[in-house]
């Protein structure tokens, strides 16, 4: 099989794959399924007819309607495959999306589940919640926009070491290596910080036991940078390959 | 006799599949080429849509992939092999059940007995 029929194909799994809303675990399964199903099709047309072109032609014509194909892979989705990908759409980064819109995108879900979670405790404690609910929507906004906002400098550091494992560029796994180390603490700093500015100002400080426990977490970073750096470089470079497909060619 | 094509198979190619899948092991070609060759040249069906069916029979726990296999031209995603699970035999055998009764049920509305 040479490159330009590859591509055909390839393109034809994107066609029936990239509409469906499902999860990057399920759309990888799919487009493994599809591509590997096409390629043997074409080596048993490509048997029969000798004629790459004729053998091309004439495994589209088998596979049929992509349309249709994304239609009942649509179809076969359970509720499950559709929040993970409503999850996903959130809290992973899309191909072509930069951090910065990716922090912004975290901070506004963290602020909405902040809202959503004060209002539930109001309504199933009603009288018997002691802190005022201005209070208590701060300390969830604090807590929830620090972790998510720690979630995003996390896979901007993660993405950031896989890549330089991949290119083996020492420099870079050094500097997100570094970098990593102050991650934790620092977003651990900032949730303290954000809680002493809160509407009940003064009443909370931070304590010498929480800033040792802070710095603590200093060795979460390499260690979570490491761990997940490859895993991460290589899901962001298989969904850039398949998003790089272009299907409005002709 | 006149093809048999995706309108006509609507709604029974779970069955088919489990009942090729009843003979043993095989990939998502080797289920086409299966049906194929029990449908005598007459069943023609869009290969694209054979996966919507297998991935509907797997969430509900009546395939399973049991293997996966590198492709002949060595070059590609591999091959996951498929298998029949109990539920899948259980289904199996129900949706034949249904089938001989839809058959005899058509059969005599239509004046023409199985």
């Amino acid at each position: 099989m040479n490159d330009h029929t590859l591509q055909q194909l390839e393109r034809l799994v994107e066609q029936c794959v990239r509409p469906v809303r499902t999860d990057f675990a399920d759309k990888k399964r799919m487009r493994e399924d599809l591509l590997s199903h096409l390629s043997s099709t074409f080596e048993e047309e490509l048997e029969r007819c000798g004629d790459e072109r004729a053998a091309l032609q004439q495994t589209l014509r088998r596979f049929g309607n992509p349309a249709d194909v994304t239609h009942e892979l649509q179809q076969t989705l359970s509720w499950q495959h559709r929040f993970s990908y409503f999850t996903e759409q959130i809290q992973a980064r899309q191909p072509g999306e930069s951090y910065l819109y990716l922090g912004m995108k975290h901070f506004l879900y963290a602020l909405v589940l902040s809202i959503l979670t004060s209002t539930l405790i109001l309504i199933v404690r009603g009288n018997n919640v002691r802190t005022d609910p201005a209070t208590m929507f701060w300390v969830f906004a604090v807590i929830l926009a620090g972790m998510s906002i720690t979630g995003s400098c996390s896979q901007w550091l993660v993405d950031g070491m896989g890549r330089a494992l991949i290119s083996k560029s020492k420099k870079s796994q050094l500097r997100y290596g570094l970098l990593s180390v102050f991650l934790y603490p620092a977003a651990m700093f900032a949730i303290h910080l954000g809680l002493m500015l809160g509407p009940r100002l003064g009443e909370y400080q931070i304590s010498s036991s929480a800033m040792l426990a802070a710095s603590a977490t200093a060795c979460f970073g390499p260690l979570v940078v490491w761990l997940m750096g490859p895993m991460m470089a290589e899901r962001i470079l298989y969904q850039e390959k398949w998003a790089a497909i272009d299907l409005t060619e002709r | 006799m006149k093809e048999l094509n995706g309108d006509k198979l609507r709604g029974h190619l779970e069955t088919m599949v489990l009942s090729v899948l009843e003979e043993g092991d095989a990939h998502g070609l080797e289920v086409i080429r299966r049906l194929e060759d029990r449908g005598c040249g007459l069943l023609k069906l869009k290969e694209g849509t054979l996966y919507p069916a297998l991935y509907r029979l797997q969430d509900a726990g009546k395939v399973k992939v049991v293997r996966e296999e590198k492709p002949s031209t060595g070059r590609g995603a591999p091959r996951r092999v498929y298998c029949l699970t109990r539920k899948g035999k259980r289904q199996l055998a129900q949706g034949r059940q249904e089938w001989v009764q839809f058959a005899d049920l058509m059969g005599s509305i239509i004046g023409a007995p199985a």
